[in-house]
């Protein structure tokens, strides 16, 4: 079925925004204005939302198996915050968009780094040792991105926040974002049982013969650079990461082996869908989609914990 | 018994375990062999979990050597040793709880390749586990609706389609009624006679008695092991449990009785 709603949405993005134009124009050549704006401007932007959906929700369901708790998502461990204060300090220096994009993703290698060697100093890193430090961390980076909001001028405030609330609009082209998710899944598709049996436990999955610290070190590097990259192409998009995985989870998916798919496809469709929202509600306003995502999330979420609470 | 089934599964030399600082035992050398049982007795926080984890290879030994069919516990790949050990864990976690099924085909795990799934006759020994612990018919539903002795027999179904040669059950009976607990009983004495060696920590020491050998921890060493009746009616063992039980000797066989106020 996602396999299906894939095309669909991206179909959808392409036909809606604020210049009507009909999709028949591709094949019609007296218009090529309409041809451009859906091959230069609406398909880029949505293969790159889709391939941001795909990451975050890929590293979301990653990153919830690595810490063992349904409450994670890729943001947890601070990725994104580094992400963001690489982002933020080179727009209060009136850098390009380049320097903004390649700082986004210095800072969240950096602060990949920094959970991991905290982390992991004393050579036995739990998954809780591995939560507090990536949570602390990113506090951490919180409180540096409001003191680099608090001390900008007003003019490049707007364009922060967009950053800081994931946008689209100034999303590099799509294909580098498609081959690292698509190379992202393939490189897990074999692990994929070995997170079946690492949801169980560690000392569970460890009995049952999985070599547990190398595939948690794998798990976080993977996890990171995912996000890292979706982070670099759209700033920090919520909720994708948290929502996806555990909607394919009430939906029976449990197994690895097709959730990890199953979540590449539902986050990417959800984020084109969003994006699509996201340009063309408010048109010719556009609306940064990490509002829409959060939009849809938060009553998605509160739903989802509601009827947990009804099982437990 | 024949010769064949004196062959030695698990043998330790000169083991020392430690935890926190704290010696669970010292220079033991045991041997499991196929069509044993062995019962660890011993009160809480003795190191029973610590030393049946370590004969896992689940940690590392303090000093001391660990040999499983004749090679090195620790120079051996997980996936070669899960293959022989199956471990039983005194709590399960379910964060992401599955349907029943897939908890116990995940006992094939070692078994299959990277990119193998389940086959038929995987699925053919996760029906019978179930049907062994009982469980029959309730292959979907979710973990988490079962009751504690089902997900205790649930756990001791897959690793019964994990299929070892050893079993290493830390309080395999916990949770479980006495019928049951007869059942698992039964049950891992046919798997000792089809020639599997089994250990089990145990606090009810009529347990050890229905197991055949038994080991007994106290204070950082192992205070008697051997045959269980000589065990339980040894000195040792008086002194361990300080009084609060009695050892009835009786025609049918020995039996523990607590010394309740």
């Amino acid at each position: 079925m996602l396999i299906l709603l894939t095309p669909l949405s991206l179909l959808l993005a392409l036909s809606i925004g604020s210049v009507p134009v009909k999709l028949s124009a591709l094949i019609n050549d007296s218009d090529a204005l309409g041809r451009s704006l859906i091959l230069e401007l609406r398909l880029p932007r949505a293969l790159s939302a889709f391939a941001v959906g795909g990451l975050l929700a890929l590293a979301g369901t990653l990153m919830q198996v690595l810490l063992r708790n349904p409450l994670a998502d890729p943001y947890i461990l601070g990725i994104s915050g580094g992400a963001a204060v690489g982002a933020l300090l080179s727009m209060l220096l009136g850098l390009g968009v380049g320097w903004t994009t390649g700082n986004a993703f210095v800072g969240a290698l950096l602060s990949m780094l920094l959970v991991f060697s905290l982390a992991h100093s004393r050579g036995n890193w739990s998954a809780m040792r591995l939560l507090l430090t990536g949570v602390v961390v990113a506090a951490g980076w919180g409180a540096v991105i409001s003191f680099i909001l608090a001390i900008s001028p007003e003019r490049g405030l707007h364009g922060m926040l967009f950053w800081l609330m994931g946008d689209l609009s100034h999303a590099p082209p799509p294909l580098w974002g498609l081959i690292i998710t698509g190379a992202g899944l393939l490189f897990c598709l074999p692990f994929a049982r070995d997170l079946n049996v690492l949801a169980r436990g560690e000392l569970t999955a460890a009995a049952l013969g999985v070599s547990v610290q190398r595939l948690r070190l794998m798990l976080y590097v993977v996890a990171s650079l995912l996000t890292a990259t979706a982070v670099t192409i759209a700033g920090s998009v919520g909720f994708v990461g948290l929502v996806i995985p555990h909607l394919l989870r009430l939906l029976g998916l449990s197994d690895h082996r097709r959730l990890l798919p199953a979540a590449m496809l539902a986050g990417g469709c959800l984020l084109v869908l969003a994006d699509t929202v996201a340009r063309s509600a408010l048109a010719p306003q556009q609306l940064p989609v990490g509002v829409i995502t959060a939009l849809l999330g938060v009553p998605v979420f509160l739903y989802l914990l509601h009827r947990r609470g009804n099982h437990l | 018994m024949s010769l064949l089934s004196l062959r030695p599964l698990l043998q330790t030399k000169a083991l020392t375990v430690e935890i926190g600082g704290k010696t669970v035992c010292r220079q033991l050398d045991m041997t499991i062999s196929i069509g044993q049982h062995w019962g660890l007795l011993g009160i809480n926080g003795i190191g029973k979990t610590t030393l049946l984890h370590t004969l896992a290879g689940l940690r590392t030994p303090a000093q001391g050597e660990i040999r499983l069919d004749d090679e090195l516990l620790g120079t051996l790949p997980r996936r070669t040793i899960a293959q022989k050990i199956g471990v039983l864990l005194q709590a399960d976690n379910d964060a992401f709880p599955g349907t029943v099924m897939e908890t116990v085909l995940s006992g094939r795990h070692p078994w299959l390749g990277q990119w193998q799934w389940e086959g038929e006759n995987d699925r053919m020994l996760a029906l019978a586990a179930l049907s062994d612990v009982g469980l029959e018919g309730f292959e979907q539903r979710q973990v988490n609706t079962l009751s504690g002795g089902e997900r205790r027999r649930l756990a001791l179904a897959t690793l019964l389609t994990q299929n070892p040669c050893l079993f290493l059950l830390d309080e395999p009976t916990n949770h479980l009624d006495l019928h049951h607990q007869a059942e698992l009983l039964r049950l891992l004495g046919r798997l000792a006679e089809e020639g599997i060696g089994v250990i089990s920590v145990f606090h009810d020491p009529n347990h050890a008695l229905a197991a055949g050998q038994a080991l007994l921890l106290d204070r950082g060493r192992v205070a008697a092991v051997g045959g269980a009746v000589e065990v339980v009616t040894g000195a040792a063992f008086a002194r361990v449990y300080a009084g609060d039980v009695r050892v009835f000797v009786t025609p049918e066989g020995v039996a523990v009785l607590p010394r309740w106020p």
